[in-house]
């Protein structure tokens, strides 16, 4: 039978560390996704994430599986683009408004020359209010 | 009233590693194990690489200029986590990346600093990395 127990603040038995239930529920990620891109775009593992749709080369949507509560959440996405041999020259930037929807985030992946590329690793965590 | 409660471990009743929390807009739940941060640690690579603070982090190993890796202190329990991280550097607008073809461990995942004017790795002041995903 589900229990629930409801709290302001949790500690350790020894009292000499707590946390506020807020910092608890405010501070955990609300969902995260690791996947590639390379032939087929398909997730590793994630959490909240019901699905990705390819967009083309190096771009990616994520939807979410429980919606966020707003758009003003922060989304952090990390790739490596450019997976040739020692060659680590890339970075990645996001669509313009790519966080700023509740129900998916859409992240693209480039080289430093602003070409698009796809990539074995995408990592993306979201923190902010469910709805 | 605030009420506290002190212990020293959590576990869920139905599954020991599953425990709901209701979200901020009450509407929803969620796990809370899943959407805590596994680890997480602020470094520099400047001179010798350092650890500022972190979290289930033992170590970081210098790999050169711009490469590190970071060991975890208990490993996760497969290599599909997810890694995000950043850098600033006094010099050079820069971009923290992943290394080769997902070259991430169970206990270990690497990062690679690029300049975003031409893509060169360089060592940097501060650097942030966070983990999400699944322990063992």
């Amino acid at each position: 039978m589900a229990s629930e127990l409801r709290l302001t603040t949790l500690a350790n038995n020894a009292g000499t560390e707590s946390v506020d239930t807020t910092y608890v529920i405010n501070g955990s990620a609300k969902a995260w996704v690791d996947f590639t891109t390379i032939t087929t775009t398909s997730a590793r593992d994630s959490f909240n994430v019901s699905s990705l749709t390819d967009l083309g080369t190096g771009s990616t949507t994520i939807t979410y599986s429980t919606s966020m509560g707003s758009a003003n959440y922060a989304g952090s996405y990390y790739t490596g683009a450019n997976d040739s041999g020692t060659s680590y020259n890339t970075f990645n930037n996001d669509w313009t408004g790519g966080f700023g929807s509740k129900t998916s985030s859409s992240v693209i992946a480039g080289s430093y020359n602003n070409s698009f590329v796809d990539s074995h690793k995408n990592d993306v965590v979201v923190m902010g209010d469910l709805a | 009233m605030a009420s506290i409660l002190k212990v020293d471990e959590l576990r869920g009743i139905v599954s020991a590693g599953d425990i709901t929390v209701t979200s901020e807009g009450g509407a929803a739940t969620q796990s809370l194990q899943q959407g805590l941060a596994k680890a997480w640690v602020g470094f520099n690579t400047i001179t010798s690489t350092s650890i500022f603070d972190s979290h289930n982090v033992a170590s970081l190993t210098d790999n050169g200029t711009a490469y590190t890796t970071i060991n975890f202190s208990s490993n996760l329990n497969s290599t599909g986590y997810s890694l995000t991280a950043s850098a600033g550097s006094a010099s050079f607008r820069i971009c923290l990346d992943t290394v080769g073809s997902n070259t991430d461990l169970t206990g270990s995942c690497n990062t690679y600093a690029t300049r975003t004017d031409n893509g060169s790795g360089l060592d940097f002041d501060k650097g942030s990395a966070a983990i999400h995903g699944d322990l063992a």
